[in-house]
C-alpha cells in the first residue's frame, strides 16, 4: 500500500521529477572534464602499504627514482658531427623539459683518471672537435668503462643513451609528473634526424593514459551500439530502444560527474566503469519497459499499466541491484586504491541507474495515448520455441546435462590451474605497439628497461663507510652481475673501486675496494669534493644507507619473482652484515602488485560470494535452495578463468575484477530464475513442470537481458590492452555459461536434490500457463 | 614663484647629475667586494649544519689562506666527521682568467699526496648546500657585472648587481647568472640568489653575523639555501684571526704531510 502511494505520488510530480533530472544531469555534466587520467603504478598503492612507503623512503633519500632514457642510433657516437648534434639536442632538452634535475650522456659526463702523482678529473669528451683519433681513444676509453658501457653507450659504440632524471615533483598543478612527456616527444619529434627511442616510467604512463583516454570512449559507444542494436532486434520498439539507453547513459553522466566532484582520478580501472555501468545498469529499465508494454498489450491504460509494473518488478529489481552493488563493493576489501575506487563507482552506479529507473524512465513512460491497440499476449516466434525446446529437452535427458556440465567444470578448473598473474603492464600492449617496441630496443641494446633496487641500511652514519659491510655489498653485487636475470649492476662500489684506481695512478689491478675504512671515508670525500654526480644517487645523506641497482631486462611476473626468491636465499644464507636490506624499484612494485592482485581476488571472491549466498538463502527462505542457486554464479567465474588458462591469457588488475563482478551480475539472472520458480513450484508441487513454467515466463527476459550483457562487455575487446581484451571475453563467456547453467544445470540439480521437499500431488490439468 | 620653480629644478638636475656621476659600476662594485678582506693573510674554524629532510649532519674543518700578489693560496683541513680528519685541500687561485686553479690532496691514511687536476668547481663541499665554486675565492674578472638597482635590504642600504661569468669560466660553473645585494657601507653581500641557464632560481645565500674583526669587516654566518632539495646549510665561523704572518711554506704541497 505504502509502495503504491510512492508511485502514484512519482506519476503525480513526474513533470518535477524530469526538471529535476535535468537539472542534476547538467550540474553532473559540468564535472566531467575534471576527470583526470593516472595510470601510474605507484597510483595503485594505498598510503599505509609498506611496498609504497619503502618506495617513498628510498625517493626521500636517494631522490625521484622517476627517469626517461632516450636511446639513439648513430653510426659512429664519437664522430664530431654526431656528437654536435647529439649535443644540440641534449642542449634543447636540458634547457626546456620541465622538472628536470639531472641530465647525462656521453658529452657531459665526468671521467676520473690516475696520472703520475696525481688524478685527472675531467669532462669525457672535453672538446667536441678533437682530432678523431683522439676522439676514437675516448670512445674506446667509455666503452671500457663499466660505469658507462651499456649505460650511455652500446657495446658496439652505435647507441648513446641520454639519460634525464628529475627533482622531486613540487606540490602544486593537478600533477606535474605529466607536464614531462609532451616536451620530450615534441622534441623528439623535432629532431627527426636522431633516429630516438624513447622509454621510462613517465613516457609509458603517459602514453598508456593518451591510449586509454582515446579507448574509453570507444568501448563504451561499442557497448551501448550493440546493446541498442540487440534491444531493437528483440523489442522491436523505439520505447524498448531509447528509454533504457537514454537513462543508463544518465545513470553514467550522474556517477562520473560524483566521482569528478569528490576528485578521483581515472586509471585502466576505473575507465571500466562507464561501459561496465551500461551493461549491469540497463536491465532495471528493461525489465520495466517489459513488463509495462505487456501491461499495455493486455489493454491496460498507460497509468494504470505503470502502476503494475512497479508493482510488479520493484522488489525484485531492487534485489537484484543489492546483489550487483554487493559483487562490487567487494572490491573494497582489497588493498589496491583503483579496484577500491571501481568498487565504489560502480556501487554507486547501479544504484543511480536504479534510482533513474524510477526518476526518468518511469515519468517518461508515463507520456504518450493512454491506451494501445491490443494484441494477442501470444508470440510464439523463435526466441519462445528455442526455450520450450530447450526446456522439453532438459527435463528428458537430466543425466546426459550433468554429466556434460561435470566434464566441463573439470576442464575449467584445470584451465584455472594454468593462470598466471602478469601486472608488469607493457607486457598488456601489443607485440608491435612503439611503446613496447622501444623498451624492447632498450632491453636488446642498452641494458635492460627495468631495475630492482636493494638498500644496505647499516643503521648509523657514516655505516656504510665500513670496509667489512662493503665486502659484503660486493658480495651481493657480485651474486647480482652473476644472476642470468641480471645484466648489470651498478652502487657506490663501482666508484670507490675507480678512485681507488686513480689513487693508485691507474693500476688496472687497484679497481679493487681501498683496503681500509679510513681510506673508504677519504675516497668518499676526494670524490664528492671533485664533483661526485653520481654519489647523491647511490649514497644516502648521512651515509647511513646505500643503493645497489639490478638491471633488468622487461621481464615477465614468473621471472620477477624468481629473482626476488633468488636474491632473498642469497640474502639469508650469505649476507652477513649487520645491515637491514630491503629491496624496492619498479620490480619489486609488480612483485608487490602481483600479491595483492592475488589477495584481492580472493578476498574480493569470498565476499561476494557468501554476501550474495546469504542474500540467496534469505530470499529464498532456504539454505539449500539457496546453495543451489549459487551454483549458476559459481560455475561461470570457473568457466571464465578456465577459458582464459587455456587461451594463455594472463590475468592481471582488471582481471581482478572478473570474479566478485560475475557473481554480482550473474545472480540477477537467478534471482528472477528462482523467485518465479519457487512460486510456481508452490503452485504445481512438480519440479519438471515448475522449470518449464519459469523458462516460459523468465526465460525470454533473462535470454535477453544476458544478450544485451553479452553485447556491451563486447565493447571491452576493442582495445589495444590485452587487459580489457581478455577481460571482454572472460566476461562474454561467464554471462553466456551462467545463463546455461542456470537454463540447464538448475533444473537438473533441483530434480535430484529436491530442495522443495517431494512432489505431493499431481498438478491440475491446465495449470500450465500458455506461452 | 616662477624663479623658485627654476631654481629647484635646475637644483634637482645637478644632484641627479652629480648622483649618476658617483654611481659606481657593476665591475667597481664587485672590485670593492674582492677588496673588502684587505688582509695579507687568516685563519678560520668553520662549523657546517646541514639539514635535509629532516636529517642533520655536522662538519668541521679549519681554513687558511694567503694572498700572493693578485693570486691566492688556501688550505682547507677537515675536523670532523672523524674519518677523514687531517684530510688537506690545498688549493692555487690564480687571477688571470686564463689560468687553471691548482689543487692537492693530502690522504692521511695513507699520507700521500695527490694533485688534482680538472674540474670540481661544481661539486657539492662535503654534501652542503655550498659547492666548491662557492667556497673559492672568486676573481673579479671571471664574471661580467651589471649594477641593477640601488635599494634597501632589511634597512640597510644596497646596491643590486647581475654577474655573468664570462665565456671562459661559464663551463665551470653550475650558475648562469648570480644577483648579489652588497651592503654600501660594508661592501659585504648580504644576499645572493643563484640561477641557472633556464632562468630558476637554484640557490640563495644570505650572510649575518657581521662584525668588524682587526678592522675587516666579516660574516661569520652564512646560510645557504637549496629550495628544491629541501635542504640548507648553516655555516658558522669562529677564531677568525687576519695578518697572522702565516710563512709561504705553510702553502706548500711539501706541508701538508707536517
Amino acid at each position: 500500500m505504502r509502495a503504491t502511494r510512492i508511485f502514484t505520488t512519482l506519476l503525480r510530480y513526474r513533470v518535477a521529477s524530469l526538471i529535476l533530472v535535468a537539472f542534476v544531469t547538467a550540474l553532473a555534466a559540468s564535472q566531467l572534464p575534471k576527470l583526470e587520467i593516472d595510470n601510474s603504478n605507484e597510483a595503485f598503492f594505498m598510503t599505509g602499504d609498506p611496498t609504497k612507503q619503502r618506495l617513498d623512503q628510498f625517493k626521500e633519500t636517494f631522490g625521484n627514482d622517476d627517469f626517461v632514457f632516450i636511446l639513439i642510433d648513430v653510426e659512429d657516437a664519437f664522430a664530431p658531427a654526431t656528437l654536435q648534434r647529439l649535443a644540440e639536442f641534449a642542449d634543447r632538452l636540458e634547457m626546456e623539459v620541465p622538472h628536470l634535475l639531472d641530465l647525462t650522456w656521453i658529452g657531459n659526463v665526468e671521467w676520473i683518471e690516475g696520472v703520475p702523482g696525481g688524478i685527472v678529473i675531467d669532462d669525457l669528451v672535453p672538446d667536441f672537435n678533437l682530432p678523431t683519433a683522439e676522439l676514437q681513444q675516448l670512445r674506446q676509453k667509455a666503452i671500457n668503462d663499466p660505469l658507462y658501457r651499456d649505460r650511455l653507450v652500446a657495446s658496439d659504440g652505435q647507441t648513446v643513451g641520454i639519460l634525464m632524471e628529475f627533482e622531486n615533483y613540487p606540490d602544486i598543478g593537478i600533477d606535474p609528473r605529466k607536464d614531462v612527456p609532451p616536451v620530450i616527444l615534441q622534441l623528439v619529434d623535432e629532431f627527426e634526424d636522431l633516429d630516438s627511442h624513447v622509454v621510462g616510467g613517465p613516457i609509458s604512463d603517459y602514453v598508456m593514459d593518451e591510449k586509454t583516454a582515446v579507448e574509453a570512449p570507444v568501448w563504451a559507444g561499442a557497448a551501448l551500439l550493440g546493446m541498442c542494436v540487440v534491444l531493437m532486434f528483440t523489442t522491436r520498439s523505439a520505447v524498448g530502444v531509447l528509454v533504457p539507453a537514454a537513462t543508463v547513459i544518465l545513470s553514467v553522466v550522474w556517477t562520473m560527474g560524483l566521482f569528478a566532484f569528490v576528485g578521483f582520478r581515472l586509471n585502466l580501472l576505473v575507465i571500466l566503469v562507464p561501459t561496465l555501468l551500461l551493461c549491469v545498469g540497463i536491465g532495471d529499465t528493461m525489465h520495466v519497459v517489459a513488463e509495462f508494454k505487456q501491461a499495455m498489450r493486455e489493454g491496460k491504460a498507460r497509468r494504470d499499466s505503470l502502476l503494475h509494473t512497479l508493482e510488479l518488478v520493484s522488489r525484485p529489481i531492487l534485489l537484484t541491484t543489492v546483489t550487483t552493488a554487493v559483487g562490487f563493493l567487494a572490491f573494497t576489501l582489497t588493498d589496491l586504491i583503483p579496484l577500491v575506487q571501481l568498487g565504489m563507482q560502480a556501487t554507486t552506479g547501479v544504484f543511480v541507474a536504479f534510482l533513474l529507473t524510477y526518476l526518468f524512465a518511469v515519468p517518461l513512460l508515463s507520456f504518450g495515448k493512454a491506451h494501445v491497440q491490443s494484441r494477442s499476449g501470444q508470440r510464439g516466434d523463435i526466441f519462445d520455441r528455442l526455450l520450450n525446446a530447450t526446456a522439453e529437452s532438459v527435463s528428458r535427458n537430466k543425466p546426459a546435462y550433468g554429466v556434460v556440465f561435470a566434464v566441463a567444470t573439470v576442464i575449467a578448473l584445470i584451465g584455472v590451474t594454468r593462470l598466471e598473474i602478469e601486472t608488469n603492464t607493457i607486457q598488456d600492449l601489443p607485440v608491435d605497439d612503439p611503446l613496447r617496441a622501444a623498451f624492447e630496443y632498450v632491453d636488446d641494446n642498452m641494458g635492460g628497461s627495468m631495475s630492482l633496487e636493494f638498500v644496505i641500511d647499516s643503521g648509523r652514519e657514516n655505516g656504510i663507510k665500513d670496509r667489512q659491510l662493503l665486502t659484503q655489498v660486493e658480495a651481493l653485487q657480485q651474486f647480482l652481475d652473476a644472476h642470468p636475470l641480471v645484466t648489470q649492476t651498478s652502487s657506490v662500489l663501482d666508484q670507490l673501486k675507480q678512485m681507488n684506481r686513480a689513487v693508485r695512478e691507474n693500476d688496472a689491478d687497484a679497481y679493487v675496494l681501498p683496503d681500509t675504512s679510513n681510506q673508504v671515508a677519504e675516497y668518499l670525500l676526494l670524490y664528492e669534493s671533485g664533483g661526485g654526480s653520481q654519489l647523491e644517487s647511490y649514497v644516502a645523506f648521512t651515509y647511513d644507507q646505500l643503493r645497489v641497482q639490478a638491471r633488468t631486462k622487461s621481464l615477465v611476473m614468473a621471472d620477477i619473482g624468481r629473482l626476488q626468491a633468488d636474491v632473498d636465499e642469497f640474502l639469508a644464507e650469505q649476507f652477513a652484515a649487520e645491515a637491514t636490506v630491503y629491496s624496492t624499484g619498479t620490480l619489486a612494485m609488480f612483485v608487490r602488485l602481483a600479491d595483492l592482485v592475488a589477495i584481492g581476488q580472493g578476498r574480493s571472491f569470498l565476499f561476494a560470494l557468501v554476501a550474495v549466498t546469504i542474500i540467496m538463502m534469505l530470499l529464498l527462505r532456504s539454505v539449500r535452495l539457496g546453495a543451489i542457486a549459487m551454483v549458476p554464479n559459481v560455475l561461470p567465474v570457473a568457466f571464465a578463468l578456465g577459458a582464459m588458462g587455456w587461451a594463455g591469457a594472463q590475468l592481471n588488475m582488471i582481471g581482478l575484477v572478473l570474479a566478485p563482478m560475475i557473481i554480482g551480475v550473474a545472480v540477477d539472472d537467478t534471482v528472477h530464475f528462482f523467485v518465479r520458480y519457487r512460486r510456481y513450484y508452490g503452485e504445481l508441487q512438480d519440479y519438471d513442470l515448475a522449470y518449464k513454467q519459469t523458462m516460459r515466463t523468465v526465460g525470454r527476459p533473462l535470454l535477453f537481458t544476458t544478450l544485451v550483457l553479452v553485447v556491451g562487455f563486447g565493447g571491452f575487446s576493442i582495445s589495444d590492452f590485452a587487459g580489457p581484451r581478455n577481460f571482454s571475453w572472460a566476461s562474454m563467456t561467464a554471462f553466456s555459461s551462467a545463463l546455461l547453467a542456470e537454463f540447464l544445470l538448475v533444473p537438473v540439480l533441483l530434480a535430484w536434490l529436491k530442495p522443495l521437499g517431494r512432489k505431493q500431488t499431481a498438478p491440475a490439468a491446465g495449470a500450465i500457463e500458455p506461452v | 614663484m616662477f624663479k623658485t620653480k627654476y631654481v629647484m629644478a635646475t637644483v634637482s638636475l645637478i644632484a641627479a647629475l652629480h648622483s649618476h656621476a658617483q654611481m659606481p659600476t657593476g665591475r667597481d662594485i664587485a672590485q670593492r667586494m674582492d677588496d673588502v678582506n684587505s688582509a695579507q693573510d687568516g685563519t678560520r674554524d668553520a662549523t657546517m649544519l646541514i639539514e635535509r629532510g629532516g636529517q642533520k649532519l655536522q662538519r668541521k674543518l679549519n681554513m687558511m689562506n694567503k694572498k700572493f700578489g693578485d693570486d691566492e693560496r688556501s688550505i682547507i683541513r677537515f675536523i670532523e666527521p672523524a674519518d677523514v680528519r687531517d684530510t688537506q685541500f690545498l688549493s692555487w687561485t690564480y687571477e688571470a682568467t686564463e689560468k687553471d686553479d691548482d689543487m692537492w690532496v693530502f690522504f692521511p691514511s695513507e699520507n700521500l699526496i695527490r694533485r688534482i687536476s680538472g674540474g670540481g668547481k661544481k661539486g657539492s663541499f662535503m654534501r652542503s648546500d655550498f659547492a666548491n665554486e662557492d667556497i673559492e675565492q672568486r676573481a673579479v674578472d671571471d664574471d661580467v657585472h651589471m649594477l641593477l638597482e640601488e635599494s634597501e635590504w632589511g634597512n640597510v642600504a644596497v646596491f643590486v648587481i647581475e654577474s655573468v661569468p664570462i665565456p671562459a669560466k661559464a663551463k665551470d660553473s653550475n650558475y648562469a647568472k648570480r644577483k648579489t645585494w652588497v651592503d654600501k657601507e660594508t661592501w659585504l653581500a648580504l644576499k645572493v640568489e643563484y640561477y641557472d641557464r633556464r632562468g630558476r632560481l637554484l640557490k640563495q645565500m644570505t650572510q649575518g653575523g657581521i662584525e668588524q674583526i682587526d678592522g675587516i669587516w666579516t660574516a661569520t654566518k652564512i646560510i645557504m639555501e637549496t629550495p628544491r632539495k629541501k635542504s640548507r646549510t648553516l655555516m658558522q665561523y669562529a677564531n677568525v684571526r687576519y695578518n697572522l704572518g702565516l710563512q709561504d711554506s705553510v702553502f706548500e704541497q711539501s706541508s701538508l704531510k707536517r
